[in-house]
């Protein structure tokens, strides 16, 4: 990622303009024509330095209120398995292996979105079920104080 | 929300075509004209569902370091320990969340992301410091599944 994608990926950080030709309007601000824009958009895109364009949701907008992380102690030679059970289910949109430590034996994270809290406890269930794994702790999410995206 | 906004979103949250004319594009596949796509498309924008559409990035291809942090903070403070740690740029999520199965001891749950590991470690020391209590760091050994993305049920499709 050299300067002039930095600055491309800067220019279109709050969005892009919702206009017939969006990448004209931004590449004309950056002194691109709009094929250069859309050809160092799509290496950035081939390279994974950006891994998706599109449109970013507000879950509470949509009607999607309920977020819970859960958390499971599995032993670690049974991750894998989980795992791929829990990347299957469309509810749980990130699974993540995470350090576990004395105070917070759980290593296995998953994020559970849901219309309500008992859209995400019968998800829960479901996977407690497939997986044999029932040692772990649900964190329904109480307040948003925050959630943006990263920036550069 | 019309069945027809449903379809819109649930096209355009990956694979935002990188043509110039985009939503002329959209319009060719969904069977609508281009101004009417950006007309309903800035509406879902004006009314907050859309929150941009942009270039979602990898932190760690782009040079970044993410972490998961946890704090327990007392019952009177998380108003204003949670504000402390909004402000701070590098944070990109923070939640407060509550046990309904077990018991956890954190009540506090942020994410952050930084250029290097002494970025990192400064940014959580600066929020220890700030609010004199102890971050907790929980590092990411693997990463299964990344990627959000919703499902708006469109009543004139089979799902």
């Amino acid at each position: 990622m050299d300067e002039l994608d930095r600055r491309i990926i800067s220019a279109l950080q709050d969005g892009l303009p919702i206009v017939a030709e969006p990448y004209g309007e931004v590449g004309a601000r950056l002194g691109l024509t709009t094929e250069a824009l859309l050809e160092r958009l799509r290496a950035m895109l081939a390279r994974g330095e950006v891994r998706r364009l599109g449109a970013s949701i507000a879950h509470r907008h949509a009607g999607v209120v309920a977020n819970v992380m859960c958390v499971w102690r599995v032993p670690p030679e049974q991750v894998e398995q989980f795992a791929r059970e829990a990347v299957r289910v469309a509810a749980i949109t990130h699974c993540y292996e995470r350090a576990a430590s004395p105070e917070w034996p759980y290593n296995v994270y998953a994020m559970i979105h849901g219309q309500n809290q008992g859209d995400c406890e019968a998800v829960i269930q479901e996977l407690c079920q497939r997986t044999g794994q029932h040692d772990y702790v649900a964190l329904l999410s109480t307040r948003e104080f925050k959630k943006t995206w990263t920036r550069l | 929300m019309d069945d027809t906004d449903r379809r819109l979103l649930n096209r355009i949250q990956s694979d935002f075509p990188l043509v110039p004319r985009p939503f002329g594009r959209l319009g060719e596949e969904l069977g609508l004209p281009e101004d009417e796509v950006i007309r309903r498309v800035a509406a879902l924008c004006e009314d907050g569902l859309i929150r941009r559409i942009g270039p979602v990035l990898d932190p760690a291809r782009v040079g970044r370091l993410g972490a998961l942090a946890a704090m327990t903070v007392p019952a009177g403070r998380v108003e204003s320990v949670a504000t402390t740690v909004s402000q701070i740029e590098r944070v990109t999520h923070n939640y407060e969340r509550a046990p309904i199965h077990g018991t956890c001891p954190y009540n506090l749950w942020f994410t952050l992301t930084a250029e290097a590991p002494d970025a990192l470690a400064a940014t959580l020391g600066a929020v220890e410091k700030a609010t004199r209590l102890p971050v907790v760091v929980l590092p990411v050994l693997r990463k299964f599944k990344i990627g959000v993305r919703f499902s708006f049920p469109e009543e004139g499709g089979d799902g």
